[in-house]
């Protein structure tokens, strides 16, 4: 059984905080967790919301519905009302909240609360936030121990003070409320659950795998990334860097991974705009690191605090001319955590760049883990040669692609790492040597064995797989496919069985395996994008023609409902 | 290991420079290579970041660990390096497009960050390697590919957006002059902090203004002016002055050490994770990151 809460207002009302302090209390009462914080590209006004499911099963999307609406203000009603389930509860500041012309649902009760004036009334205004959540925690049967242990947990370094006055305002809230009956009762179901955002979860994997350089320039959604290493990277051995703008950023991990950190950046698709040039000079001069991409709404500036999944071009084709990348899409914040540490792994050992694909909904939602985190024992830095014995050649030709490489500061094995087209032992062949008849060769020999990287990775990485047993295979990538298996869960109950095929190795990419899987199939691809990105790539991969889609591009997550809605007609289609 | 002394020799590499015969680049990657050999630094100890252009080719002509890497970007590159290894000695050298024109950004933000590095340029107020087009240091009237007509603008100056930008060693050299080129470079790599040294160093094949010649007849030394100046000798510990002098001045143009600042703190002093003894190059091991998650429950 799942509850959904919801907290609206303006910008600066404490929405985020409020809605913080409720996930917090269910996660520490061992719940699963998702925490969705919309918010919009202003800092004070405007409408931001904040959605927390929860459930003892775990928790794969947002949800449909909302159990407990919490209106700060007038607008969070008129929009989010609509959604209260029958037998819910609309809890409201009555200082600013008038719901006698908003239609609410049968049975749905409704406690108005002064959260304002009572916090003045308690030492500070700032604590209405906390009145609020008392009457919401009353409203879903949350013990006030569970909300004081937050409480306590987060404000207790300010003081015993502090931590009274916010436990007089939560009493405040709960006496506000203590008139309806609450929807149901939570208490604890497990050990407490960490609640972790995407974007933390690859930046921990990094850490895990010996990270020791990030750099970024701020832009959502990937700031995140560069905020949490910052407080955490110089107690875990990470310099952290915020630079002039991402080329600078690109450039200055490229320096970083050159001379033997292990190195990572992040940025949306603006920054990533800028990077290409230097990514493409990574291919070239062989050098490993991590790029996070954390997709928003596009193209440009676009929406800036809402989610899209349509930079899958743009990654693919950073850069000019022919090289290997590899981009690893991870679903939820657990998967975010493995894939920090692969991409970590794969740019050292393969000296190449590699790609993080997130989106805004995945980087900035917390989800609890369902899952201990498993921890890297070792670290293999590849190819690494520590002395000299005989010729060093930087660039040789290798049947896996991969070269051997001494880091700066090694005796004897200097060269220079260049941009432009060199020999194995890291001459130029672009100017002197241009087109004469042996550089011919060279230049066609070292394209081939960069080329090779790929086809040794994809050897140790696993296909991807079919889940469910019969029906049409939906496809998605990254964070689409959690919410996906719910819809089709809800489908499965009302007699529509499918099947699922996650992509989450983008490249290198298991074109056989995924050929052979959807040849002669019935399969459909559901993906945040307005053309159909993902659609496009696998037949470009695979010669094969989905039947359908669903696409969304209105800038909010998919949910459960969203795809069955649009999926029923096209099933119907078939059918007839 | 006991290291030998090293000499002008151990810098030089097998690859026979691509400069023009005449270009004066072959005056700055000497007196590099002079610099580090008197000053014992091992070739494997250094870095030498370029970006691209004639001048950029510099790093295949010696022997140490180098990067080549895109047209404007050395600046962040090698900060990424001296910050990923604060053991190495990091050189940056590149030409004034690169530096002052795609890389003017980085170029700012270089100069204030102080960086332990040092940042040569090879200002021959011209594009060499795309065939003689206006730089960001061409004169206002300079006919060039781009500017058939005379170049309209203003020239960038670069030591005056140093001083501006907080870079702590601001210097300017001459190919022409190598004895005095070796000691400014010299000095440059010893100081603690971000150097600059901009090195008139001319294009003798596109650039026909502002010839070796030309140079000779038109630059001063700023810190022992000619007497028929009559002009104080200029103290490097003086910013203002050494501001003012960035302009030229009774037609001539200075070069010579503009402004010196020592005991500053560098950027990896005070970067809280290096400050704290990390080596990101030495220290890339396996983290538990337990507590971290336990941090988030
Ligand atoms: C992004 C990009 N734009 C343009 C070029 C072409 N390009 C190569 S070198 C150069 C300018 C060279 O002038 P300068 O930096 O002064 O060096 P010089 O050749 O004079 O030593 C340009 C524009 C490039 N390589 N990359
Ligand atoms: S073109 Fe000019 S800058 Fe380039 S090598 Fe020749 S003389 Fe030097």
């Amino acid at each position: 059984m799942d509850t959904i809460i919801r907290v609206g207002g303006s910008a600066g009302d404490g929405v985020a905080s409020t809605g913080q302090i409720l996930a917090r209390a269910f996660s520490r009462l061992g719940y699963h967790v998702n925490a969705y914080n919309s918010y919009q590209s202003v800092i004070r006004g405007g409408h931001v919301w904040y959605n927390i499911r929860v459930s003892e099963e775990p928790v794969e999307s947002i949800g449909d519905r909302i159990d407990v609406l919490l209106c700060i203000d007038h607008q969070t009603a008129e929009v989010h009302a609509p959604l209260v389930a029958e037998g819910g509860v609309v809890v409201h500041e009555a200082s600013k909240v008038d719901l006698s012309d908003i239609k609410l649902p049968k049975g749905a009760a409704d406690i108005g609360i002064t959260a304002l004036e009572a916090a003045k009334e308690i030492g500070s205004p700032l604590l209405a936030n906390v009145v609020a959540v008392g009457a919401v925690a009353h409203a879903v049967g949350l013990d006030p121990e569970s909300v004081r242990d937050v409480i306590q947990a987060q404000f207790g370094r300010k003081g015993e003070k502090m931590v009274e006055m916010n436990y007089q305002a939560l009493d405040k809230g709960y006496e506000f409320a203590s008139q309806v009956e609450p929807i149901r009762k939570h208490g604890r179901v497990g050990p407490q659950r960490a609640l972790i955002p995407g974007n933390e979860g690859i930046a921990l994997g990094a850490m895990a795998a010996g990270l020791t350089f990030y750099a970024a320039y701020p832009m959502t959604p990937a700031s995140t990334i560069l905020h949490y290493l910052a407080q955490v990277g110089p107690d875990n051995g990470v310099v952290v860097k915020q630079m002039e703008d991402e080329i600078g950023v690109v450039n200055a991990t490229i320096g970083a991974a050159w001379a033997g950190a292990r190195a990572m950046c992040g940025t949306s698709g603006g920054g990533l705009a800028l990077m290409t040039e230097a990514i493409g000079f990574a291919g070239m001069a062989e050098v490993g690191l991590v790029i996070v991409n954390s997709m928003r709404g596009g193209p440009s500036t676009g929406l800036p605090t809402k989610t899209e999944q349509a930079d899958l071009w743009q990654m693919l084709g950073a850069g000019q001319g022919d090289y290997p990348k590899a981009l690893v899409a991870p679903q939820d914040p657990h998967d975010a955590y493995l894939a920090g540490i692969e991409a970590t792994e794969i740019a050292d050992r393969y000296q190449m760049p590699v790609f993080v694909a997130s989106d805004f909904y995945l980087s900035e939602t917390s989800m609890t883990l369902d899952k201990e985190l498993p921890p890297v024992d070792a670290i293999d830095r590849g190819a690494v040669v520590e002395k000299k014995e005989g010729d060093f050649l930087r660039y040789k030709i290798t049947d896996t692609g991969v070269s051997p490489r001494s880091i700066p500061g090694t005796p004897e094995l200097m060269f220079i790492a260049a941009s432009d087209e060199h020999d194995e032992d890291a001459t130029l062949i672009s100017d002197v040597l241009a087109g004469l008849p042996n550089s011919l060769k060279v230049r066609i020999d070292q394209v081939d064995k960069r080329a090779r990287k790929l086809d040794t990775l994809l050897k140790e990485l696993p296909a991807p797989e079919i889940e469910g047993e019969t029906g049409p295979i939906l496809i998605s990538w990254g964070s689409t496919a959690p919410i996906l298996r719910e819809a089709r869960r809800q489908m499965a109950k009302d007699g529509v069985e499918t099947r699922q095929l996650t992509l989450r190795w983008i490249l290198p990419f298991h074109t056989d395996a995924v050929r052979e899987m959807l040849e002669g199939e019935t399969f459909y691809v559901i993906e945040a994008s307005s053309s159909g990105q993902l659609e496009d790539y696998i037949r470009m991969r695979t010669g094969l023609w989905a039947t359908g889609n669903v696409r969304r591009y209105d800038g909010e997550p998919f949910t459960p409902g969203y795809i069955t809605t649009h999926f029923a007609p096209l099933v119907q289609e078939v059918v007839a | 290991m006991a290291e030998t002394e090293l000499t002008v020799k151990d810098l030089i590499s097998d690859t026979k420079p691509t400069w023009c015969p005449g270009c004066g680049d072959f005056g700055v990657v000497r007196a590099l290579q002079t610099a580090l050999a008197e000053l014992n630094i091992q070739p494997h100890d250094t870095a030498v970041i370029s970006g691209i252009g004639c001048s950029s080719n510099l790093p295949h002509f010696m022997t140490p660990y180098g990067m080549h890497t895109i047209h404007g970007r050395l600046l962040p590159v090698a900060m990424g390096v001296k910050l990923a290894n604060p053991e190495l000695t990091v050189i940056g050298t590149g030409g004034d497009g690169d530096g002052y024109a795609i890389g003017a950004g980085h170029f700012a933000h270089a100069c204030r960050r102080n960086v332990d590095m040092t940042y040569i340029v090879m200002n021959n107020q011209i594009y060499g390697l795309t065939t003689g087009q206006t730089s960001p240091t061409s004169g206002e009237g300079h006919t060039t590919k781009s500017t058939p007509g005379g170049n309209i603008e203003p020239p960038f100056n670069p030591i005056g957006v140093a001083l501006a930008e907080g870079a702590t060693f601001v210097a300017r050299g001459f190919s022409g002059d190598p004895k005095h080129l070796q000691a400014l470079v010299k000095r440059a790599i010893q100081h603690k902090g971000f150097a600059l040294v901009d090195v008139f160093s001319p294009c003798v094949t596109f650039n026909k203004l502002n010839t070796f010649k030309w140079y000779k007849q038109t630059i001063y030394n700023v810190n022992e002016p000619p007497k028929d100046m009559d002009i104080e000798p200029h103290d490097p510990s003086d910013r203002a002055r050494g501001f003012a002098l960035s302009f030229p001045g009774q037609d001539r143009i200075g070069y010579g050490v503009f402004y010196e600042e020592t005991g500053k703190l560098t950027y990896g002093e005070q970067d809280p994770t290096l400050h704290a003894g990390v080596n990101p190059v030495h220290d890339v091991k396996p983290r538990d990151v337990r507590a971290l998650v336990e941090a988030m429950k």
